[in-house]
């Protein structure tokens, strides 16, 4: 039976290489836009390894401008006096990268012998408990670790698993650059970009006050801590410093406001995308519908020989998702060569979900395909043979 | 003749219902879409106000610092010369092996010593911004200020609501006045009229409303802001500040379209023989980027090292998806066509028993289908205005207020036509084709 449909396709190959065209097009431009939603999807509903909601951040440049004795009082009486408010839980020190504010630091060398790279963080000793950061293994800084020879590092999972074989490193040293440090602990992945990017390796360090290294303060406020709360801690700062040039910023707004950026081509290409699988499947149905129905005599003939109208409506589908099985799986060769010569850079998680979109644009294009010829082939399976003879 | 043609196309249209929804829905929707991403490029990159002036702009802020360092790597011949090994070199060869680069945005200094004296240019403004917290009536806003010189406002041409732009004698004597947008004063004074007059300060500086403006309608950070102040009254430490990286950027306008190249070239030649000063003398090279209007749109898409690469990736890139989105309904509507054709089969043949020739058909073919797209690209158009009143009503693009205008109109008609003709071509051209007695 399948040779005799092969044939069926062949004798019209014309409207078929168009049927062929569009289907092709139309699988690489679903795969390219679930590839792009998988993606950032399956990444935004992944952790961030701390809690980003009730966490504030003091900035501000006033105090930069002290020499280093100064600077380490003003900051120290600054932390003081907000935690003396009511409504703030903790807060830590940080330095290098806040979480999506578009900054960061990226280090690594040979050193150790490989290639190795990791974005640097910085806090005090209430650092992690102000993020909320989780700690898998090893302990956190203390404030004996000022004094240590080696200074501290915090790993992440990342780096435990990607350059470590995940073995145990607590104790172990790290070199990067000039620098050594002792890793005393190992925290969970920590993605602070905005928050649609992959799990990439960070580490911990601690900031010394006396070098300027941490001039922003994270705070984390009680649960429904609002405005009042941000005035009255603007006073405090204003007390301190003398000068209204800070800001205090919602961490949560900052992230809503920085992943738009990605919502909003990630719903233009949603809302393209199933404009074009609709213009699609009504084409096709129409198509279907007219040309089935131009075929009339062929169906009188078949049922007339005895065959059922199963059998008829199986010949059209099949007949038609064949040309469309062969239109994807020139698709599916050409999207598989992007994880599989690397033409993208990423790990197995990125790739995975090449292979997810993959496998989502096949079966959405089966269904659409399969959906728009069952209806007409149904339609001209119900002819009657003489009704459909009689014109012949 | 066209009469008949036409009388005919909506005869035709009537005729399968189901068909011409096919047909118009996807006409509609792709020409809705071009539209409305039409819109959104002469919004940001077309010359509307307050860049009216765009193609003759030139936009400088960025400054990069740069060590490159090279490995050199020596191929030595090592030979047993008379019991004792001697080495010769045979061959090196030197290669780039990472680089220190520090960029970010100029500091005051580099315009007002180095850049502000290259030629040709009619106007130039230096600008920073910095933002405020401003806390009434137990509400927080925070504010975008931007601080600017004089020639900011002859340069970029805002329109102003009520009021005026502060002039150079205010920068001079740094008055504490500011031009407001109208949505700042909308938001913080409750209302956009009679603004002018009122009073609001920012870090204990109280400043007095001289005009205001409409709120720029591209997103670009030279124009975007919801206050402007004059460049002196920002504080003492960032407008005296020695260093050549700072939060400024500068904004030239070139006295015509075709000094704009000449005057890029030349800012990038003092760029570069900008002496490096004492606590930077770890890097070795100053280069400064002065883009148009469009590189600096698509540099800030993809930062490359060249502008020109930058640019010519956001055009292949934009053209690409384009072509691609409007092959998939060109491919549908010709698939649809050929079908739909076929059943006209008998008329185009009693038209060719009575002498029509193969081109009147054909003309006659693409003419019907060129109406349809028409009718499409109509329903398209309402459309656009639709989305573009949602999107500029949902805020989900914050920066920037879509608008149509009639030269998006013009192209998008171009557009519609070119696509009516692509889609009906081959479908036409076959019908023409038809032998008579097949069809009869």
């Amino acid at each position: 039976m399948i040779k005799h449909i092969l044939k069926l396709i062949w004798n019209r190959k014309g409207s078929n290489v168009l049927l062929f065209t569009e289907i092709f097009f139309c699988f690489i431009v679903v795969f390219l836009v679930s590839a792009f939603c998988i993606k950032n999807f399956r990444a935004y509903f992944s952790p961030y390894g701390y809690e980003v909601e009730n966490l504030w951040v003091l900035k501000q440049q006033a105090t930069n401008l002290l020499d280093s004795t100064d600077f380490v009082q003003a900051q120290e009486m600054l932390k003081r006096e907000i935690l003396a408010l009511d409504g703030v839980e903790s807060a830590g020190f940080a330095g290098y990268a806040i979480p999506f504010s578009g900054s960061m630091w990226t280090n690594g060398g040979d050193e150790m012998g490989f290639d190795f790279y990791t974005t640097m963080i910085g806090g005090d000793e209430d650092y992690a408990k102000t993020m909320g950061i989780e700690l898998r293994e090893g302990r956190y800084f203390t404030e004996d670790d000022y004094r240590a020879k080696v200074e501290p590092i915090i790993i992440n999972q990342k780096i435990s698993e990607d350059f470590f074989d995940g073995g145990s490193m607590i104790d172990s040293i790290l070199k990067l650059g000039d620098a050594e440090y002792k890793i005393v602990g190992v925290a969970e992945n920590i993605r602070y970009r905005d928050g649609f990017e992959d799990e990439y390796p960070t580490s911990i360090i601690l900031t010394k006050q006396a070098e300027k290294e941490a001039v922003d303060l994270l705070v984390r406020v009680a649960p429904g801590s609002g405005p009042e709360l941000e005035q009255a801690m603007g006073r405090v700062v204003f007390n301190v410093l003398k000068t209204e040039d800070f800001n205090i910023t919602i961490l949560q707004k900052q992230r809503e406001s920085i992943a738009r950026d990605t919502w909003v081509p990630i719903i233009i290409f949603l809302v393209i995308g199933t404009f074009l699988i609709l213009n699609i499947a009504l084409g096709l149905f129409g198509v279907l519908f007219y040309t089935i129905s131009k075929r009339k005599g062929e169906i009188g003939v078949r049922r007339a020989m005895g065959a059922h109208r199963g059998e008829i409506i199986r010949q059209f589908v099949l007949e038609i998702y064949f040309v469309a099985l062969a239109a994807m799986a020139l698709g599916v060769v050409l999207a598989l060569q992007v994880p599989l010569l690397g033409l993208i850079e990423a790990d197995d998680f990125a790739h995975s979900n090449l292979y997810y979109a993959i496998g989502f644009s096949f079966l959405l294009i089966t269904l659409v395909v399969i959906g728009c010829a069952y209806w007409p082939s149904r339609q001209g399976a119900n002819l009657h043979p003489a009704l459909a003879l009689h014109e012949e | 003749m066209f009469k008949n043609y036409l009388k005919l196309a909506f005869k035709v249209l009537g005729r399968r219902k189901f068909f011409t929804f096919v047909s118009l829905f996807g006409i509609s929707f792709t020409l809705m879409v071009l539209m409305v991403i039409m819109a959104f490029l002469d919004t940001e990159l077309g010359a509307n106000a307050p860049m009216s002036e765009a193609d003759r702009m030139v936009l400088m802020d960025r400054v990069e610092f740069k060590t490159q360092f090279y490995d050199t790597i020596y191929q030595v011949d090592s030979q047993l010369v008379a019991g004792k090994m001697t080495y010769d070199t045979v061959n090196f060869e030197t290669e780039e092996a990472g680089a220190m680069v520090s960029q970010g945005s100029p500091g005051l200094k580099l315009f007002r010593d180095h850049l502000e004296a290259v030629e040709p240019y009619e106007h130039f403004a230096a600008m920073f911004r910095r933002s405020f917290d401003v806390f009434q009536d137990g509400r927080k806003y925070s504010l975008s200020a931007k601080y600017a010189d004089a020639d900011y406002w002859k340069i970029l041409d805002f329109n102003f609501l009520e009021g005026t732009p502060f002039n150079s004698n205010h920068v001079e004597s740094a008055t504490s006045v500011a031009v407001v947008t109208d949505r700042m004063a909308r938001e913080f004074f409750g209302t956009d009229e009679n603004v002018t007059g009122r009073e609001l300060t920012l870090s204990g500086r109280t400043f007095e409303v001289i005009g205001v403006v409409e709120r720029s309608r591209t997103s670009s950070v030279f124009t975007r802001a919801d206050i402007y102040l004059p460049m002196s009254t920002a504080d003492n430490q960032t407008l005296s500040s020695e260093s050549l990286q700072g939060p400024f950027r500068g904004i030239f306008l070139a006295p015509s379209v075709n000094d704009v190249k000449q005057l890029q070239d030349n800012l990038h030649f003092a760029g570069r023989n900008v002496p490096i000063p004492p606590d930077m003398d770890d890097f070795e090279n100053i280069t400064i980027k002065a883009f148009t209007v469009e590189e600096k749109y698509a540099w800030n898409l993809f930062f490359d090292d060249e502008v020109k690469k930058s640019l010519s990736k956001f055009r292949w890139i934009l053209f690409g998806t384009l072509g691609f989105f409007l092959l998939i309904p060109t491919l549908n509507l010709i698939n649809l066509n050929l079908s739909r054709m076929v059943e006209r089969s008998s008329e185009i043949s009693v038209r060719k028993a009575f002498g029509a020739d193969s081109r009147h058909i054909l003309v006659q073919f693409l003419f019907e289908n060129i109406i349809i797209t028409l009718v499409g690209g109509t329903i398209g158009f309402l459309l656009a205005l639709l989305v573009i009143y949602l999107i500029n009503q949902s805020g989900a693009l914050p920066d920037t207020i879509l608008s149509f205008n009639w030269r998006v109109f013009g192209i998008s008609l171009i557009i519609c036509l070119g696509f009516g003709f692509l889609s009906g071509l081959l479908p036409a051209y076959r019908m023409s084709r038809q032998q008579v007695a097949d069809g009869l």
